[in-house]
């Protein structure tokens, strides 16, 4: 099983490095950018066949350890 | 840090310089969060801070409104939280230093990093942790070309003592 987690920061928390972005790709003729938001994206290799226990206990690493929930959002997906 | 929070949970006086504000916040020994500076440049420099109320160990010998030279050297020093604890910290007088200019006057061109209400450093509610992203200790003797850093160090010693 593969745990594949996304980690993006809050809507009010401002983002600068999106922000730099942004202002990059509008610099090299991009256009029709409304916002750039940049997270992480991290995939953990897990034993056992228990979808629902996994799905737990990677919420909770991501909770803990992961993601800094004061200033950002996570999703997780648990697949084979 | 399990050790470092029983002994804030006990009452210990705790402070955090730079990392280890953003560690305590982590942490959950302070509220919020510390994020990439706004101009996503390290900033390494001398600022000026405006203290806040010095009914805390960290700022018993400073009289509310002094204003201290100390340098910073940190890329993600931006002070975030949210509106309501924003109300909390306000109302309970946990925003200890505020980044200001040389006369004192909070303004947004004295802000280094994009921070939340020019803040620079906190405590907890119950004032015994504390955390501030600028260096006191790199401002503590006259040969480093500041020794307003000293006070806070001194602060918590006199408050100690007393105790």
């Amino acid at each position: 099983m593969k745990a594949k987690i996304i980690v993006t920061p809050k809507k009010a928390v401002l983002d600068p490095q999106g922000k730099t972005v942004q202002n990059a790709l509008e610099h090299i003729g991009f256009k029709g950018v409304k916002d750039v938001r940049i997270g992480k994206y991290i995939e953990i290799e897990l034993e056992g066949t228990d979808r629902e226990a996994a799905l737990r206990s990677i919420q909770e690493a991501s909770h803990k350890i992961l993601s800094n929930p004061v200033i950002e959002d996570y999703s997780v997906e648990i697949c084979d | 840090m399990a050790a470092v929070t029983e002994f804030a949970n006990q009452g210990g006086l705790v402070l955090g310089i730079c990392n280890g504000f953003q560690i305590l916040c982590e942490a959950g020994l302070l509220p919020g969060a510390l994020i990439r500076n706004r101009s996503i440049k390290f900033r390494c420099e001398f600022v000026w801070l405006r203290t806040g109320p010095s009914n805390t160990p960290f700022t018993c010998k400073a009289p509310e409104g002094t204003v201290l030279r100390i340098p910073i050297a940190h890329g993600e020093g931006c002070y975030f939280a949210d509106p309501e604890t924003q109300k909390k910290l306000e109302a309970n007088g946990q925003i200890l230093w505020r980044y200001c200019n040389e006369q004192g006057q909070v303004e947004a061109e004295a802000n280094p990093n994009g921070s939340l209400l020019n803040i620079a450093g906190i405590c907890n509610e119950k004032k015994n942790v504390a955390g501030l992203m600028p260096h006191p200790e790199r401002a503590s003797e006259d040969i480093l070309s500041s020794s307003d850093g000293r006070t806070l160090f001194e602060s918590m010693i006199q408050w100690h003592c007393k105790k």
